[in-house]
């Protein structure tokens, strides 16, 4: 396997142009708590002007959709937000999406089904800090990234969407990942998001090193498809819970059920009442035993994605169809590189 | 002081004596020189350090004092570095010869270029000053390096090369580490002369 740093691909450097979606993430950490997030969309250009190494590397031009202290980023946000890539997607030679960690994940993940077949990298990054976060946890914090944070993980973020693979990835410290098989790390890891090896696209030394398989694009015209089904449920379940919580989530009458095994096996009374609810609506179960599939057949079973993937993949497969044996065909076949070795 | 020093296009053979001279220099004036191997190995840093700063989730970066690029030719790897030296405030040398695009790239910080980026033109008769100017950025005084490249003709009698010749014998030791190691000692104890060295610095 070889590892090409960026510097030996390219020889020469026209100035990169860099589209940088705003969904939040974007709390400084500083001295100084003046403008160091976006709240608002006038907060946009004081707080780009903290950020003058940024302009060294490319020429980044913020779209705002979503500030700090605003709703949770949703679906509706993320289509937006996939609306601008697929938009200018010849006018930029990358995209970088600043979003608040907690809900990074689904995003990524709904970014890498809608927008297929990606001609140009995409990257998510963000702050971990929440915004108003007080004077002694902000020194905590300080000490701990060394007054780094999120504008180290923008000046890599920028570096991956000039040079990096074309396709959508996660940036935090110095570990470049596939969105769509990423794990979010527990605590305030400054790696907060790791994934099986080989979906670790690059890391960082004193330079991003990509590793040369990744850098190949798709020969297949690109593609924006963000067809969602957005009324669809998730249920945490545990072995002992009764499937009474299968029956209140269901009268909620959403229009597909994601049922996520909190443990390796369910009991029979939940399987009894899973068999029954996918008579009348489109469910699937997520699991990260691999060998309950073969135990049970008849049930829709995914141990072959991460969760976050799972659950968007669903949603974007009930956007394009509700016949379930077409749903199945859609979340088997690999649309994004999002199915694991192991399947 | 660890410096990381960039060498862009390593593999091209014309390259290789320029960066050797360049590496040799900043040796000389007092830095550990940390480079990348063209294998995308690092020289100058133990494997135990980086695999623990890899885990960290740091950059190595963060880790080395400064910086020193040869900045002539245009290189995507030129501008990371800087955004990343601009940051961290880190002591950076940008060499350059004729032709070379830094002086644009670093305009584009739409500021004054910061007091602890040194952009210079770079020829072999200048070499040395320019790295003694780097120097001083990190506080270091270039006439007080340690690093032993000095010549020093020293005649001596017959008694005292018997003595030092029965000194080193069965050690690892030269006759001139003996007297570098004693000279050393002799630095350390003087009191007098370490108080010249504070009232040096403070001036």
């Amino acid at each position: 396997m070889f590892l090409v740093s960026l510097y030996l691909n390219t020889m020469s450097t026209p100035r990169k142009k860099i589209a940088l979606i705003i969904l939040g993430g974007t709390v400084l950490i500083e001295d100084s708590p003046e403008k160091n997030a976006v709240i608002t969309g006038r907060d946009v250009t004081p707080w780009l002007n903290k950020i003058p190494e940024v302009n060294i590397i490319a020429e980044v031009e913020p779209f705002f959709i979503l500030g700090e202290k605003e709703t949770e980023v949703n679906i509706d946000h993320w289509i937006k937000a996939g609306k601008i890539v697929a938009n200018h997607i010849r006018e930029f030679d990358g995209f970088i999406v600043a979003h608040h960690t907690s809900s990074l994940l689904y995003g990524a993940c709904a970014f890498s089904f809608m927008l297929q077949n990606l001609p140009k990298p995409v990257v998510f990054t963000g702050s971990q800090i929440p915004v108003n976060l007080g004077q002694e946890a902000n020194k905590k914090l300080f000490k701990k990234y060394k007054g780094l944070g999120i504008k180290a993980n923008l000046i890599n973020a920028i570096q991956v969407a000039s040079h990096g693979p074309a396709e959508v990835s996660i940036i935090f410290g110095n570990k470049l990942v596939r969105a769509n098989q990423a794990i979010k790390e527990k605590g305030l890891n400054i790696n907060l998001f790791d994934a099986p090896a080989p979906a670790v696209l690059g890391n960082i030394d004193f330079g991003i090193k990509i590793e040369d398989q990744n850098i190949k694009k798709a020969r297949v015209p690109f593609a924006f498809k963000p067809d969602f089904e957005k009324k669809v449920s998730v249920v945490s379940l545990y072995q002992e819970e009764s499937s009474d919580l299968l029956e209140w989530v269901t009268n909620k009458k959403p229009k597909g059920l994601v049922i996520q095994m909190q443990q390796s096996s369910l009991s029979q009374s939940q399987i009894k009442k899973i068999t029954e609810l996918q008579k009348s609506i489109a469910l699937v179960v997520h699991t990260t035993n691999p060998f309950i599939k073969k135990e049970r057949p008849n049930l829709l079973i995914v141990d072959y994605m991460t969760p976050e993937a799972t659950l968007m993949k669903f949603m974007w497969a009930l956007g394009r169809t509700k016949n379930m044996k077409e749903i199945k065909k859609i979340l088997e076949q690999g649309i994004a590189k999002e199915i694991g070795e192991e399947a | 002081m660890r410096v990381y020093f960039f060498r862009p296009e390593i593999n091209q053979e014309k390259n290789r004596p320029v960066y050797q001279n360049i590496a040799k220099k900043l040796e000389a004036a007092g830095l550990m020189v940390i480079t990348k191997e063209e294998d995308d190995s690092i020289f100058g840093m133990e494997e135990r350090e980086i695999a623990r700063i890899q885990a960290s989730g740091e950059s190595v970066l963060n880790y080395v004092d400064g910086i020193v690029m040869e900045t002539t030719a245009d290189n995507p790897e030129i501008g990371y570095l800087l955004a990343h030296a601009v940051l961290q405030k880190k002591p950076t040398l940008c060499l350059y010869q004729k032709g070379s695009l830094i002086k644009k790239t670093l305009g584009r910080l739409g500021q004054k270029i910061p007091d602890f980026i040194k952009v210079m033109p770079y020829q072999e008769e200048e070499l040395e000053k320019t790295i003694a100017e780097y120097v001083q950025l990190f506080g270091m005084d270039p006439e007080l390096s340690e690093v032993p490249n000095i010549k020093f003709t020293l005649r001596i009698s017959k008694k005292i090369s018997h003595f030092l010749h029965w000194k080193i014998n069965n050690t690892k030791k030269t006759k001139a580490d003996f007297l570098r190691e004693l000279i050393e000692e002799i630095i350390k104890k003087d009191e007098k002369y370490q108080k010249y060295l504070i009232q040096r610095k403070k001036n």
